[in-house]
C-alpha cells in the first residue's frame, strides 16, 4: 500500500515538541502578556468613576459623606412577591461550628436563619440599619414591663419546630423557650453568659407566657436578646449532647440541609413557618469564598446574589461594571477596629508605651490607603455603630493620643526606658479578610519608625476565636482587633473592660481598672439615654487616657445584591433578618 | 624540546577545552540564559538592601500608581513600590525554595540510600512510610503541615521539604540498589569497610547525579509551593514580602483596579521556576550518558 502523505499542518501537529520548546514558547507568550498589562492603557489607568478623585495615582480624599449611599432610589416599584427561586449569599469563612452558644460572627451567619427569637431586629429598606428598631417575632407583641426588672412576653401559639429530628415538627412550648434562655445565661457552653447574667429567673406561669426577671434594671436586655447573639430558640432536647454544633434546628424561616466545609451550606424553605406566606425564597445557599476578589468576580458573573463588606475601591469597580447591581453603604466591620495590648506585662503595662503606640499610628494614612480617604478615627466603641458616643475631641487631654506624632511617641518610649525601641509580636487572623490584613501590614511601618519592631503571627480562625480573641487571650504583645457590631452599647464596654473572664469575654488587654467596674455596672441600669451616655462618656475618657485599647479608623463598606433580589437591605449584624421577606423576581 | 612539546600539548588541551566549552555554550543557549536568570535573581536577593529604591514595606502616598519612571513596576494599594518588594520578595521566595529543597533532597536521599543499602525490614518500613507520603498530593501535604505548624519562613520550608522528601527517597533508593551490587562495593565490604563508610564514600558519589537533577527540578516546585501557601494565608506572615503573598494579597483583591500589582511578582516567579526547570533538564541531559548530545 502506498504510504500516505499527510498535509503539512498534520505533520506539524504530530511533530514531537520538546519540553524546552514548550517552556520557551510559554515564556514568549508571558512576555507578550506582560507588555500588554503594563502598557498602561487609559482603561487600566483611569480611576473608576465614583471612586475618590485621583491625580497622578495619588488619592485625594473626597468629602466625607454623612449620608450613606444606596441604590434604593433606583429600585423599580415593588412587585408582587412570589414564592420560589433561590439565593446565594457569600461569606469568607467556614463557621467554627453551628452552635448558638458560640459568639462568633460566622457561627451566627450560618445558623441564625434557622432560628427565631422572642423579639428581633426589624430589617426593612425604609429603616437605616444603624437605627435599631425591634419588633416581635415569637412574641405576640413587645414585652410588658410592669417594673424596671420584669419583662412579660406573650408567646404566639401553634408554632412548630422544623420537621427534622429531634423535634420532628412538634409544637414550640414555653418550656423550650425557658430552657434556651436559661442555657444562654448559665450553661458553661454559652459564650453569651455575660450578656444574660443579670437575669435571675425565667418563669412560665402558663403555656403562653414567659416572665423574665433581672436582679436590677438591665437596659441592654431587649436589644441583646433580639440581636445576632440573641435568644435563638431551639428544641430543649438538643441541650443534651453536641448536636447544636452541627445542626441548627429551630422555628426559623429556613431548614438546614447540608454543609460542606470550605464550600457551602444549603437551606430550604420551612413550609410550616409561622408567618403565613413567608419566606418567599425556596432555597438559600451560603457560599464560602475566602478570596474577596473571587467573590466579586462571582458576583459580577451572576453566580453569587449577595456580597457584603465590599471595600470602597472595589465598590466603585462593581458599580462601573454592573450598573444594575443594587447596593447599600454601611458602617464597616472591616478594616476598622482597635489595637489591644497585653497590659499585664512589659512593655505594654506602662501607659506611656501604650500612648506611644497610639501616637505612632497614622490614622490618616490608613484612611487614605484603605478607606478612600473617608475613614474616621475611631475609639473602642465604633462611631458608626453608636452615634451618640462622646467624639474624640471631647475626650479632654486624651484626645491628643489620636494625633499622628512619631516624635512624641519616641519621647514617651524613651521616658519609659525604651529609647532604642523593643521587639514584640502582632497577632492577627487571615480569616478577617484582605482589608483587615492590609491595615495591619500598613501599620507595621508606622511602628517600626518609632522603634517598635513587631513580628507578625498569623492565627487560624478556630484557634483565634477559641483562645486568642476570647479567654484565655493566649497572646503577648499586640492583637489586631477587628471592628464589630452589637445591638446595644453594653458589650462594647462590658466585654472589653470587665476583668472577670466569664464576663469580659473580649478583654484582650486584660484591663483591671477599679475605676471602671462601677461605671460599667451603672450604665447597664440607666434607661434614660442621656444619663446612660454620660456614664459611657466617663468610661470613654478613662479608656482614652489609659489607652487600654487604641482606636484605629472606621470606614464604610458596601453590600451589593443582584437586581433580581427584591426587598433586600444591608445589615450591620452578622445574620440576615431581611431574608424571610426577600424574594426572587426571576420566578 | 620536551618543554616545547609540553607547552604545545598544554596549549592544545587549553584550546580543546575552550573550544569544547565554547561549543557547549553555543549548543546550550537556553541553559545559559536560565543560569543567567538564576544568577540575577540570586544576586538581587542577596543585594536587595543595596539595589531596592525603597524599603519592602515603605509606604508612600502614591496609592495604585501605575508603572512610571519613579515607580517602574508601579505601587500597590498601600503605596509600596512593587519593584522593591519584588527584590525583597526574591530573598524570601528563594530562601524558602533552596531551604526546602536542601532539606527535602538531603534527608530524602539519606533515607533512600539507607533503605536501599540495608534492605530487608528497614527497607520495607521506610518504603511504606514513603508510600503514605506519596499518596497525598505534595501541595496538600505541605498545606496540612503548614497549617499545623503555623506561618513562618522556617515552618513553610519544613512543610515543603516534607512534600519533596518522598521523591528524593525513591530515586536515591533506586540508585543505591543498582550501585550496591557493583564489584567495588563487594571489595569494600571484603576489606572491612563499615556500612556507613560504604554508603557515604562509595554509594553517595555514584548515586548523586540523579539526586542533583531531581533537586534542581524540585526547586521550581518548592518556590511555587511557597507562593501557593502564602496565597492561601498559610505561608509567610505579614510584613515579609514574598512573591506568593504579593500575588495573594492586594494583587488579587484589586486585580481589576490595578493589574500591574500582580504582574511583576508573577513574572518573577515564572522566570525563576522556568529557569530552574530548564537547568534541571540540562543537568539531566549532561549527567545521563544516554541523553548526552540529544536536543
Amino acid at each position: 500500500m502506498a504510504r500516505q502523505t499527510l498535509p503539512t499542518g498534520w505533520l506539524l501537529w504530530q511533530t514531537r515538541v520538546s519540553r524546552r520548546r514548550v517552556l520557551a514558547g510559554g515564556a514568549l507568550a508571558g512576555a507578550s502578556w506582560l507588555a500588554s498589562a503594563c502598557g498602561g492603557s487609559s482603561k487600566n489607568q483611569a480611576p473608576p468613576s465614583g471612586s475618590a478623585a485621583t491625580s497622578g495615582g495619588v488619592k485625594q480624599a473626597s468629602p466625607s459623606s454623612a449620608t450613606a449611599q444606596s441604590s434604593f432610589g433606583t429600585t423599580p416599584a415593588a412587585k408582587q412577591a412570589k414564592q420560589g427561586g433561590s439565593l446565594v449569599i457569600r461569606t469568607p469563612s467556614d463557621p467554627p461550628n453551628f452552635s448558638p452558644f458560640t459568639a462568633s460572627v460566622y457561627a451566627a451567619t450560618f445558623a441564625n436563619l434557622c432560628y427565631s427569637r422572642l423579639i428581633q431586629v426589624k430589617s426593612d429598606p425604609s429603616i437605616d440599619p444603624a437605627d435599631l428598631v425591634l419588633e416581635p417575632d415569637l412574641a405576640q407583641a413587645m414585652p410588658e414591663t410592669p417594673d424596671s426588672t420584669t419583662y412579660i412576653f406573650k408567646i404566639k401559639q401553634g408554632i412548630k419546630f422544623h420537621d427534622v429530628p429531634p423535634a420532628n415538627g412538634r409544637e414550640l412550648t414555653v418550656d423550650d423557650i425557658k430552657a434556651a434562655i436559661d442555657a444562654y445565661r448559665s450553661d458553661p457552653r454559652s459564650a453569651e453568659r455575660a450578656d444574660y447574667a443579670p437575669i435571675i429567673s425565667v418563669e412560665t406561669p402558663d403555656n403562653a407566657t414567659i416572665v423574665v426577671k433581672t436582679a436590677q434594671p438591665y437596659v441592654p436586655l431587649l436589644a441583646l436578646s433580639a440581636g445576632h447573639y440573641g435568644w435563638r430558640i431551639f428544641p430543649k432536647e438538643m441541650l443534651q449532647g453536641d448536636d447544636l454544633k452541627t445542626r441548627p434546628v429551630g422555628t426559623g424561616p429556613y431548614i438546614f440541609q447540608s454543609y460542606q466545609a470550605s464550600s457551602r451550606a444549603v437551606y430550604k424553605r420551612n413550609p410550616n413557618y409561622f408567618k403565613p406566606g413567608l419566606p418567599y425564597i425556596d432555597n438559600v445557599t451560603i457560599s464560602i469564598i475566602p478570596q474577596d476578589s473571587s467573590a466579586i468576580s462571582a458576583f459580577l458573573a451572576g453566580q453569587v446574589d449577595v456580597i457584603t463588606q465590599v471595600d470602597c475601591t472595589n465598590a466603585a469597580l462593581i458599580k462601573q461594571q454592573k450598573k444594575d447591581a443594587r447596593y447599600q453603604q454601611t458602617f464597616d466591620i472591616f478594616p476598622g477596629g482597635y489595637i489591644a495590648v497585653d497590659t499585664t506585662r512589659p512593655p505594654f503595662n506602662d501607659v506611656r508605651v501604650r500612648r506611644a503606640l497610639s501616637l505612632a499610628f497614622n490614622r490618616k494614612a490608613e484612611s487614605d490607603a484603605l478607606e478612600c480617604g473617608e475613614g474616621r478615627p475611631d475609639q473602642l466603641i465604633p462611631s458608626g455603630a453608636v452615634k451618640d458616643i462622646l467624639p474624640i475631641d471631647q475626650l479632654g487631654d486624651a484626645a491628643q493620643y489620636w494625633q499622628f506624632s512619631p516624635d512624641q511617641a519616641k519621647k514617651l518610649l524613651a521616658d519609659a526606658g525604651f529609647a532604642s525601641g523593643f521587639d514584640t509580636t502582632l497577632v492577627y487572623t487571615p480569616q478577617y479578610g484582605q482589608p483587615y490584613q492590609n491595615s495591619a501590614e500598613r501599620a507595621l511601618s508606622d511602628f517600626t519608625a518609632v522603634g517598635i519592631r513587631a513580628k507578625t503571627q498569623a492565627i487560624q480562625y478556630n484557634e483565634w476565636i477559641g483562645s486568642i480573641y476570647r479567654p484565655p487571650f493566649n497572646f503577648q504583645g499586640i492583637l489586631w482587633g477587628p471592628s464589630r457590631y452589637y445591638t446595644d452599647i453594653d458589650p462594647y464596654v462590658w466585654y472589653w473592660l470587665n476583668p472577670d473572664p466569664s464576663q469580659g469575654i473580649s478583654n484582650q488587654s486584660r484591663v483591671n481598672d477599679p475605676n471602671l467596674l462601677p461605671l460599667l455596672e451603672k450604665q447597664r441600669q440607666l434607661f434614660d439615654r442621656q444619663q446612660r451616655m454620660q456614664v459611657i462618656g466617663q468610661i470613654q475618657k478613662i479608656v482614652a487616657d489609659q489607652q487600654y485599647y487604641i482606636g484605629r479608623t472606621t470606614g464604610d463598606a458596601y453590600t451589593f445584591w443582584q437586581p433580581w433580589v427584591q426587598n433586600w437591605v444591608a445589615t450591620l449584624g452578622y445574620d440576615f433578618p431581611m431574608l424571610e421577606r426577600a424574594w426572587d423576581s426571576r420566578v | 624540546m620536551a618543554a616545547v612539546v609540553y607547552d604545545e600539548i598544554t596549549t592544545l588541551r587549553g584550546r580543546r577545552r575552550r573550544s569544547s566549552l565554547g561549543a557547549w555554550v553555543r549548543k546550550q543557549p537556553v541553559t545559559i540564559a536560565s543560569l543567567g536568570i538564576m544568577i540575577v535573581f540570586f544576586g538581587v536577593a542577596v543585594f536587595a538592601n543595596q539595589l531596592a529604591p525603597y524599603g519592602p514595606n515603605q509606604p508612600t502616598s502614591a496609592y495604585f500608581h501605575p508603572p512610571s519612571p519613579s515607580f517602574p513596576f508601579g505601587t500597590d494599594n498601600l503605596g509600596r513600590d512593587i519593584l522593591s518588594r519584588v527584590m525583597y520578595g526574591a530573598r524570601t521566595s528563594l530562601i524558602a525554595g533552596v531551604l526546602s529543597v536542601s532539606i527535602g533532597t538531603l534527608v530524602g536521599a539519606l533515607i533512600g540510600m539507607l533503605a536501599g543499602y540495608i534492605g530487608g525490614v528497614v527497607d520495607i518500613i521506610i518504603q511504606r512510610l514513603v508510600d503514605v507520603l506519596m499518596s497525598l498530593p505534595g501541595i496538600l501535604l505541605a498545606l496540612v503541615v503548614a497549617a499545623g505548624l503555623g506561618a513562618s519562613l522556617v515552618n513553610v520550608s519544613f512543610a515543603i521539604a516534607l512534600a519533596l522528601l518522598p521523591v528524593s527517597a525513591r530515586i536515591a533508593r533506586g540508585s543505591t540498589l543498582s550501585v550496591k551490587v557493583a564489584p567495588y562495593i563487594e571489595s569494600a565490604r571484603a576489606v572491612g569497610a563499615s556500612w556507613l563508610r560504604i554508603v557515604f564514600r562509595y554509594i553517595l558519589p555514584n548515586a548523586a547525579a540523579p539526586i542533583l537533577v531531581i533537586g534542581s527540578v524540585q526547586l521550581g516546585f518548592a518556590i511555587l509551593a511557597e507562593a501557593s501557601l502564602s496565597y492561601l494565608g498559610l505561608g509567610i506572615p505579614l510584613g515579609t514580602p514574598s512573591w506568593g503573598n504579593m500575588l495573594s494579597g492586594s494583587a488579587l483583591l484589586y486585580i481589576q483596579r490595578a493589574p500591574w500589582v500582580g504582574v511583576a511578582p508573577g513574572v518573577a516567579l515564572t522566570l525563576v521556576v522556568l529557569a530552574a526547570n530548564l537547568i534541571g533538564d540540562a543537568a539531566r541531559d549532561s549527567l545521563d550518558p544516554r541523553l548526552r548530545g540529544a536536543a
